[in-house]
């Protein structure tokens, strides 16, 4: 589903992405692990289409379509969806507004009819229940005066109605105390199924103990210096980063 | 009042352009000044930067600017802040009193001299910032550079700091007498200092204090500056104060004015290299038939600048308060970030704010934001505290002491904090 | 030029859909203005005596006064010579119905979308058009209606026949005819606009709307309208402009005054679309407009909402003053410029009354090379005990070459008063769009949204179907060929 090859990337000319090579199959979850400055976030934003970055060399190919080539709409109609580690506020949108023309945006662009408002509002109250979040918070502005905790909620509420075929969950744990930590993951695995995919980027393991990965992968000064299994997460959590980034540099 | 200009011409050419020893470039400047003076006259109401200011207590008569030799006032102890320790300089009337200053500094890289005094002996000395051709506001910074013969001069070297409170004190003495003085404040890269800058008046005298500081401001440099007036109500008084921020440069300045008659107040803050930040705090309580006029302005010239504004003031009686703030922010100064608050107490029927907070932004990548507020004393607070057996007198002093406190708890020098305190506290007492 | 701005760059690129020019016979006065221009107008309306005088002495104080030089905005020396006074579309005679207005007319007020024709409007959505084409009202419709329920509602010239002790009584008892440069103009040569009465105790049973076009070459319009709520009753009223494509400036000097007495509320609203100018700043319309309400009995209230898209210049300050006790001012306003418009508008809120109360909401946005500048006064008289205002005045910014202004005035003479005034700046945030776009919304589209949640507050105050016209209009100011 996503082929990323060599991939380098760079900010006001300052390389942060050192050639990754990553590929991840329909119907898997990997999780993206590393110290603070890895490059994580850069990596998430990239695939996303965020602007600011200067990609030097490599490929993303995402279901044969050149990825780096869309635009970021684009490949959010194309199902490419990530979660923000910061939420963005945008004061006097109400969330039911910028969902339903997010929504709509998507099935245009699929060429399905658009929903009508009884329609959607049926549908994003089923959504809501899903992720724990009162109906108030729809009538909001988007993320205005949410806590944290309810800024990420509404992000995999935002994930479960646009049903994005490759999802990118950035940091998404950061913030969380247990209870929102479980609803969030719970969010997360009901979209779980053999033809989507989920990339998991964090920095602590105890999300994946909710979100159990297939494959996990320890970026470190901007390349993939491991990859393994879940128990690859479960060591990196006792012995911290420093022995694998030793083992790299060995 | 082109009447008050002619007799402000005959003072002038009777005093002589070189009066006080002046380099020829000074000896432009006055004339350039004068000719703008004769050219443009004092400002009217219509006006829009004196549409709120009386304009007759201030130009309404040529003022006698005091000639060289100060004026006996006896001793200036009763005047002194008490716990200020400080390296002082004294004028009566605009003119330097070595007797009553404290000893000349020795401390290096230090440099507090009377500006009389570098004119005669060393001129060179002075910033070329000051020396080129003039553009004089109006027509009292105009007569400022026409007339002024004295004043205080700051030199701070790079990485120096002066071991006390530098404190200049400004005595109005003689009735009908004007204090014309231009002062300078330079310090080198990463150098800082505290100033205080005080005006006070023997009892009853009716004259003029008219002022200009220029103070500049090295890379990574951090000035306290202090403005203090507490005369007593027959003086009227200008001041026009201009600062230039270097890359990194901090300014806190603070102007507060408890006495006078008409108080014109200008402040002007250019922050003109990236890093520099600014805090301006105001302060004024003002009663009887006080006019207190604050003109405050920041440009954001460079980038990644900040600036912070915050002036609270009370009035009384028939007093009347006008605030003017303007942040300005240039093409090009991305990621500023400027607050500016103005926040009013009316404490009688006939006392009067006019308060014009204003943003003029012109980059876009900006964080910008005003606000200015008049009211009065929360009643419920009132309420609550005489409920716990405050009475209402004791009460109404409290929470408008509460309301100016903002303002004295960011004071630098405690000794100035308690000064004002106090000062304030006998004003809301007495009339409150 | 940072990424987002040249991505901006093509979405504020704007196409002004209603600048067409009808081709219709007009009854043209040739340019130039003297005592003559003012007596030709007044006889060609049949006017009274009393109001020739009126407009004479109107004329002479305009002669003795100067342009204001105040404003935050800046443009060529107006030549008021050049401009002709009077324009009308040639019809044979006075009109009874519909029926016999001119098609071409008709048809440019369909193509406008303003529905002049009282059959084509759906059931439901009832508003009572007053289209004034140039200087003359081409049609007033619903007039019947209105009348069954005791609401006057005509253009001002008719008013001026049928009920001229009525205008006598209140026409510049608000804005008087000297009141400033503008107005003494106005009020010396304006040809048409309308008047309202609202006898006491009627709640008027529809929305009132007045739609002005200004289709002739070099001609000014000068509208005048008056609307007058007796004790206890209540209107709302919109105001539509717009005007053709020109390469000339044109003047659009327009006075309007408000009455609300014991317990009245006026509602008053505006979506101004002026011709702004073309990219490059050539033509458009200069709007100077004074409109004044006041609030002159207990408990009266009056409300000013506006958004101004258009004009090459707009200055115009809604203000209300606040006369009787319990008295309610409220000022809601969009204001947009875009490549070189300029806008320097606001409200004045003068409190004479006790407990009288005021809201400003100002949201300025600025595009382009716009400059955009807020401008209010608040003033609390001595009487005026436990007056309340409260002030905010948001700017949006969208781009680097753009300007943001706020001058807000504040004058108390009350130590009762309680007066709060915000103001903040911003930006369209990268990131903003960036989540949105992330969200599949489209570049353009994100725009819009971030814009109108700005506006919100404003919008809210607007009747439905504007709202919708409104928002609506802000996309179209803020689009362009998205590539």
């Amino acid at each position: 589903m996503l082929s990323i090859k060599n991939l380098k990337a760079s900010v006001e000319d300052k390389a942060i992405l050192n050639g990754i090579d990553l590929e991840v199959g329909a119907g898997e979850v990997h999780a993206i692990m590393g110290p603070n400055g890895s490059g994580k976030s850069t990596l998430a934003g990239v695939l996303a289409g965020r602007e600011g970055y200067d990609i030097t060399d490599g490929s993303v190919t995402y279901r044969g379509m050149d990825l780096l080539d869309m635009d970021p709409e684009i490949r959010a109609r194309e199902g490419v969806f990530l979660a923000f580690q910061y939420p963005v506020e945008i004061p006097g949108v109400t969330n039911m507004y910028l969902l339903k023309a997010a929504v709509n945006a998507v099935r245009k662009h699929r060429g399905e009819a658009e929903l009508d408002a009884m329609d959607f509002l049926k549908l994003i109250k089923e959504k809501a229940a899903l992720v724990e979040m009162k109906q108030e918070f729809l009538y909001r502005s988007v993320n205005e005066g949410f806590s944290g905790g309810e800024k990420k909620r509404n992000e995999i509420l935002q994930m479960a109605l646009l049903e994005p075929t490759l999802s990118i969950l950035d940091e998404t744990d950061s913030g969380l105390d247990i209870d929102a930590l479980r609803v969030v993951a719970e969010g997360v695995n009901k979209l779980r199924s053999p033809d989507r995919a989920i990339v998991v980027v964090t920095h602590y393991q105890r999300l994946l103990d909710y979100i159990v990965p297939d494959r996990v992968h320890v970026l470190a000064g901007g390349r993939i210096i491991q990859s393994g299994g879940k128990e690859l997460a479960q060591e990196l959590e006792q012995k911290g980063y420093g022995w694998i980034e030793d083992q790299a540099a060995a | 009042m082109n009447d008050i200009v002619s007799r402000y011409l005959e003072q002038f050419v009777a005093a002589g352009p070189d009066a006080g020893a002046a380099p020829p470039w000074l000896r432009e400047q006055r004339d350039a000044a004068m000719a703008q003076l004769r050219k443009h006259g004092f400002p009217g109401p219509r006006d829009e930067d004196w549409r709120y200011t009386p304009l007759k207590p201030l130009a309404g008569k040529a003022w006698e600017t005091a000639a060289t030799g100060a004026a006996d006032i006896g001793g200036i102890d009763d005047r002194l802040i008490a716990g200020l320790d400080s390296h002082r300089l004294v004028f009566i009337d605009g003119v330097f009193s070595s007797d009553l200053s404290t000893t000349a500094l020795a401390q290096e890289g230090i440099s507090v001299r009377p500006l009389s005094v570098v004119l005669r002996e060393d001129a060179g000395a002075l910033p070329d910032t000051i020396r080129g051709g003039i553009d004089a506001r109006d027509g009292f910074q105009a007569l400022n550079i026409a007339f002024a013969r004295d004043g205080y001069v700051v030199d701070i070297a790079s990485d120096s700091k002066p071991d006390k409170t530098l404190e200049c004190l400004f005595i109005a003495a003689t009735a009908g007498k004007a204090g014309q003085t231009r002062n300078v404040v330079r310090l080198g890269e990463h150098a800082s200092a505290s100033l205080v800058e005080r005006h006070v008046s023997l009892d009853g005298v009716d004259a003029l204090v008219n002022c200009g500081s220029r103070l500049l401001l090295g890379a990574g440099s951090s000035l306290d500056y202090h403005l203090v007036q507490t005369m007593d109500s027959g003086v009227n008084m200008i001041s026009d104060t201009e600062a230039d921020l270097g890359a990194d440069a901090t300014l806190r300045i603070l102007t507060a004015t408890l006495g006078g008659a008409v108080v014109r107040n200008n402040l002007q803050v250019r922050l003109n290299a990236p890093g520099g930040h600014c805090d301006m705090l105001g302060l004024y309580a003002a009663t009887g038939r006080q006019h207190v006029d604050n003109h405050t302005g920041v440009i954001h010239v460079a980038p990644h600048c900040t600036s912070r504004e915050l002036y609270k003031g009370v009035l009384d009686q028939r007093a009347r308060g006008v605030f003017h703030g303007r942040i300005r922010v240039d093409r090009g100064a991305q990621k500023t970030d400027a607050t500016q608050a103005n926040n009013n107490l009316l404490l009688s029927a006939n006392a009067e704010i006019d308060t014009k907070p204003q943003l003029e932004i012109y980059a876009d990548d900006v964080k910008c934001a005003h606000g200015a507020t008049v009211g009065q004393l929360d009643e419920t607070a009132l309420f609550y505290l005489r409920s716990r057996g405050i009475s209402a007198d004791d009460a109404r002093s409290l929470l408008t002491f509460a309301f100016v406190n903002e303002v004295l708890s960011e004071i630098g020098v405690d000794a100035l904090a308690e000064y004002l305190g106090e000062g304030l506290a006998r004003r809301l007492i007495q009339h409150g | 030029m940072s990424q987002t701005e040249r991505e901006l760059a093509p979405l504020l690129k704007r196409d002004y859909k209603e600048g067409f020019v009808t081709e219709i016979d007009a009854d043209t006065l040739p340019p130039g203005l003297d005592e003559s221009v003012v007596r030709a107008i007044s006889e060609k309306k049949h006017e009274p005596a009393w109001m020739l005088e009126w407009r004479l002495e109107a004329f002479r104080r305009w002669e003795a006064m100067t342009l204001p030089k105040w404003a935050h905005i800046h443009y060529p020396p107006i030549d008021f010579q050049a401009i002709s006074y009077y324009s009308a579309p040639k019809q044979k005679k006075l009109l009874d119905s519909l029926d016999e207005v001119d098609p071409k007319l008709l048809e440019t007020y369909e193509k406008l979308g303003i529905p002049i024709d009282e059959q084509k409007m759906l059931a439901g959505v009832k508003v009572a058009v007053d289209a004034v084409f140039d200087s003359v009202s081409v049609a007033t419709t619903f007039k019947k209606t209105l009348r069954d329920a005791g609401v006057i509602f005509c253009p001002i010239s008719e008013a001026l026949q049928e009920f001229p002790d009525l205008v006598r009584q209140y026409l510049g008892s608000v804005v008087p005819s000297g009141d400033n440069y503008y107005a003494a103009l106005n009020s010396a040569v304006f040809s048409d606009g309308s008047f309202v009465f609202v006898p006491k105790g009627v709640r008027c049973p529809m929305e009132l709307s007045t739609y002005f076009r200004i289709n002739e070459m070099n001609t000014g319009q000068f509208e005048r309208t008056l609307i007058v709520a007796e004790d206890d009753s209540y209107v709302s009223y919109l105001e539509g402009c717009t005007a053709p494509m020109r390469d000339e400036n044109q003047l659009h000097a327009a006075v309007v005054e408000l009455v609300a007495m014991k317990g009245a509320e006026i509602k008053y609203s505006t979506v101004q679309n002026w011709y702004p100018g073309d990219e490059d700043g050539r033509g458009g319309i200069y709007n100077f407009v004074t409109k004044r309400g006041a609030c002159r009995g207990q408990g009266a209230k009056i409300s000013w909402t506006q958004v101004e898209t258009g004009s090459a210049i707009t200055w115009k300050y809604p203000s209300v003053i606040l006369e009787g006790d319990d008295t309610v001012g409220e000022f809601y306003s969009v204001a947009l410029t875009n490549n070189h418009q300029q806008a320097d508008t606001g409200t004045k809120m003068v409190h004479v009354g006790k407990n009288s109360r005021s809201t400003i909401i100002s949201k300025g946005i600025s595009a382009g090379k716009g400059q955009n500048a807020y401008r209010g006064l608040v003033k609390v008289l001595k009487g005026a005990d436990n007056a309340r205002n409260y002030s905010q005045c948001d700017s949006l910014l969208m781009g680097d070459e753009c300007g943001a202004h706020t001058f807000p005035y504040m004058e108390v003479k009350n130590p009762s008063a309680t007066i709060e005034h915000e103001a903040t700046t911003s930006r369209i945030g990268e990131d903003q769009l960036f989540y949105c776009r992330q969200r599949g919304l489209s570049e353009e589209d994100a725009v819009s949204m971030i814009v109108n949640g700005f506006c919100k507050e404003v919008f809210k105050e607007l009747p439905m179907e504007f709202a919708v016209e409104a928002q609506k209009l802000l996309g179209i100011s803020l689009e362009g060929a998205v590539g």
